[in-house]
């Protein structure tokens, strides 16, 4: 056991190099720009939304066969990011990995972020979104009630699910923080704000085992991340369409949202350390863990295209046949080997260790993943409608500007909150990497 | 060790009269169960091949209780070969698509079945070889993992999923090789449990469960999907499974022992961290796999009786070898 000198020694640097962070450095012109920047592309996804209100749907480049452009690609994407967050925090922390405590309070961001965004569109595609509540089973006069067969419907009920969810581990895992900032607040007003965020926390014993106790059953409840995007999946899945309708796409969305996921955390993970210079909390050996972890969803995802693949012509069924051609030769070649390459190609890079454990290296292929894994989303929705049954119905897409505005905008939106979010929350768990530090003698932070 | 060996006779002597009871009753018709027995026993050799390949490729200590057993498991695919052995001499009796002459089939075609076949057996002993050998660098052991997940996966399709050659799901596979794997890992929970009762057993109930739970996802998923689209060649394939007052009861034994009962039993930690506790649940698990190879298999077949009879002889011949083996090696091997 350490007595009091040596963990106020241990400790102090860290919870220093942390809370600084939020509570008293400069704010850096870097920072403001940041602001700027993602502001201005929010205005975007603002203008994007006003128009589409104005209008209607009519603007944007969908019709039939394709009735569901970006707005539904980017539902997926968005819900599927989020997933690596949850695994991150959750489930690695029910295996009771420690190396998970310095990531877990930015990929939780993360997760909470793109859910948000991830929610918007579905609202926003319906013809009239003011009424997008007539999706929940609520009693009405009207008598309208919600297909519950339909899993249009399950996915309501499991992105609403997932981002209470989410947004409950986050503040759990936040209020010991939030004591800590109001404790070494120096302006009133920050000890004021961050005391009340924090809902009285005292650190006493009792609250502590209170606390862990909920902590890991909200943790337990994760599981429902898996469930979140088979449901996703099954839009596609439970339909006949020839390139939706195949058994394996509940797990291979799965296993892509967390490769995708992954891949955006390991992007954050190497802005961060560079902008805040916290090379001694997120080191290299995290880089390789995320990689490695990287590199495993990757090849188990390009399994499952294999399967889906396979099996589509294993069938013998004339249009699943045809469709495989299409995707491999065909029309909707391109997209396919283009997101194949960004995803899968430039993924083996991490079979170098090099690669693997320097943050610019591995965000790169991060980047080229996350670019590669919204285009197979792409390709799965758009190019499913496009090549139906009917081959006179066939009938290509191509979005128009306002659907782009909305998609620079998303991405701007979610830049905009994690900007602020790294001012003004804890953006490490100050106290998580303390508890690592202590059990690892302070090896590491010391 | 006189309890051994009257363990072997019996388990020996059971599964000749089973057998030779389906083929009575049967004939041909019995070739169906000793397929689900063959294919049912060689989950356990690969299995164990996979997880210990797994645990060298990522490292840490998780099959360490059980890694003895795994070993020695995975030592018997040889012998798990000799089972299928036989098969390609019934290849008739057994799958409805042999013999079509027009349209000329590629994939199902006799030889090229065959072929495949003789190529998974091939690559699987040569991971094995690698494996025993405890050299081999981690990219070797990491593509033998790969391999073993494609061709395991290609052998599942093709052993039990063409009974019907209308069904065709593309989980089937991974739900195959996902199958191999608790399998595996309850079997050497068992055994372990039988050998040393007092061996600490780390993390091993808490992977049973992870992978019970997986199976069941994936389980569910499949059926979900196939019960949604209700397309007529897939739905039937699970409208044969649950036509009768027999066949949902025999459904609704599978669910219990290979999801419902060991995942609640694990759950508990009173369960999953104490030996006698663990074994109970590591059994009910072998037993919901081995219940469940029979639900993919025996309802293809013409006759149910005599395909269960063959099927439960060649699953106790598999027993009397694996006491056999068991007896021949002392614990501290």
């Amino acid at each position: 056991m350490m007595d009091a000198a040596d963990r106020h020694a241990l400790f102090e640097p860290l919870t220093r190099q942390i809370a600084e962070i939020t509570l008293h450095r400069r704010i850096r012109v870097a920072w403001w720009l940041a602001l700027l920047a993602s502001a201005a592309l929010t205005a975007l996804f603002v203008v994007g939304i006003v128009w589409l209100f104005a209008e209607g749907v009519g603007i944007w480049g969908i019709n039939i066969p394709v009735t569901w452009g970006l707005d539904i690609v980017n539902a997926v994407w968005w819900v599927g990011i989020a997933h690596a967050g949850t695994l991150i925090s959750a489930l690695v922390l029910l295996m009771r990995q420690t190396w998970r405590n310095a990531l877990n309070r930015f990929a939780e961001a993360m997760t909470l972020f793109a859910v948000t965004i991830a929610l918007i569109f579905p609202v926003i595609h319906l013809g009239r979104p003011e009424v997008f509540y007539w999706m929940l089973p609520i009693p009405n006069a009207a008598g309208v009630w919600p297909q519950f067969r339909s899993p249009l419907l399950w996915d309501v009920f499991a992105y609403l699910s997932y981002f209470l969810l989410s947004a409950t581990f986050w503040y759990l895992g936040l209020m010991p923080d939030f004591a800590t900032l109001r404790d070494r607040a120096r302006a009133r007003w920050q000890a004021w704000i961050y005391g009340r965020l924090a809902l009285g926390w005292r650190g006493s014993a009792v609250a502590w085992a209170r606390w862990r106790q909920t902590y890991l059953a909200v943790a337990a409840c994760a599981f429902i991340v898996v469930s979140v995007h088979s449901a996703v999946a099954m839009l596609f899945a439970s339909s006949l369409l020839p390139g939706w309708h195949s058994t394996i796409f509940p797990p291979m969305f799965v296993v892509g949202a967390v490769f995708s996921g992954l891949a955006t955390v390991v992007i954050l993970a190497a802005v961060l350390r560079w902008s805040f210079c916290l090379d001694n909390v997120i080191t290299d050996e995290h880089f390789d863990i995320l990689s490695r972890l990287m590199l495993g969803a990757g090849l188990f995802t390009g399994y499952t295209y294999g399967l889906a693949l396979f099996h589509a012509w294993f069938g013998g069924d004339l249009h699943a046949r045809h469709t495989v051609v299409l995707r491999l030769a065909g029309s909707l070649a391109w997209q396919t080997w283009l997101s194949v390459a960004l995803s899968l190609g430039v993924l083996q890079a991490l079979w170098w260790a090099r690669v693997r454990r320097s943050p610019a290296g591995a965000a790169l292929v991060g980047a080229a993943v996350v670019v590669g894994m919204w285009l197979e989303r792409y390709a799965i929705i758009t190019g499913g409608l496009a090549r139906d049954f009917l081959p006179s119905a066939w009938r290509d897409y191509a979005p128009t500007l306002p659907e782009w505005l909305l998609q620079i905008g998303a991405f701007g939106l979610f830049c905009l909150l994690f900007v602020l979010f790294t001012r003004f929350v804890p953006l490490i768990s100050i106290f998580e990497v303390k508890a690592e530090a202590a059990a690892n003698g302070g090896e590491r932070h010391g | 060790m006189h309890a051994t060996r009257l363990g072997i006779v019996v388990a020996a002597g059971l599964g000749v009269a089973l057998l030779a009871a389906g083929v009575v009753t049967g004939g041909a018709r019995a070739w169906i169960g000793y397929l689900a027995g063959a294919v049912a026993l060689v989950a356990i050799p690969l299995g164990s091949l996979a997880l210990l390949a797994a645990n060298r490729l990522i490292g840490g200590g998780w099959t360490g209780p059980v890694a003895p057993v795994l070993l020695a498991a995975a030592r018997t695919l040889p012998l798990a070969l000799l089972l299928f052995l036989p098969i390609p001499f019934a290849l008739g009796e057994i799958y409805p698509w042999t013999g079509r002459a027009d349209p000329a089939p590629v994939w199902l075609s006799e030889g090229f079945f065959i072929g495949r076949t003789v190529g998974y057996f091939a690559i699987w002993l040569a991971s094995l070889a690698l494996l025993v050998r405890g050299g081999g660098q981690r990219v070797a052991v990491g593509v033998a993992l790969a391999l073993y997940t494609v061709s395991g996966s290609l052998a599942g399709v093709d052993w039990l999923m063409t009974l019907d050659p209308l069904f065709n799901s593309s989980m089937f596979g991974l739900l195959f090789v996902a199958g191999h794997l608790v399998a595996a890992l309850a079997f050497a929970a068992l055994v372990t449990y039988a050998r040393e009762p007092e061996r600490p057993v780390g993390m091993v109930g808490g992977l049973l469960l992870a992978g019970v739970m997986t199976v069941a996802y994936l389980d569910y998923m499949q059926f979900l999907v196939v019960w949604a689209a209700d397309h007529p060649a897939e739905a039937q394939w699970y409208v044969r499974r649950g036509a009768g007052a027999l066949a949902v009861g025999f459904t609704l034994l599978v669910i219990a022992a290979k999801a419902l009962v060991p995942t609640v039993a694990l759950a508990w930690p009173a369960v999953r961290l104490r030996q006698r506790p663990l074994a109970i649940a590591a059994g009910i698990v072998l037993a919901g796999h081995l219940l469940n190879t029979a639900w993919l298999a025996l309802p293809e077949a013409d006759g149910v009786v005599p395909a269960a009879l063959a099927f439960a002889g060649v699953v106790s011949l598999g027993a009397a070898a694996a006491i056999a083996r068991l007896a021949a090696q002392s614990p501290a091997a």
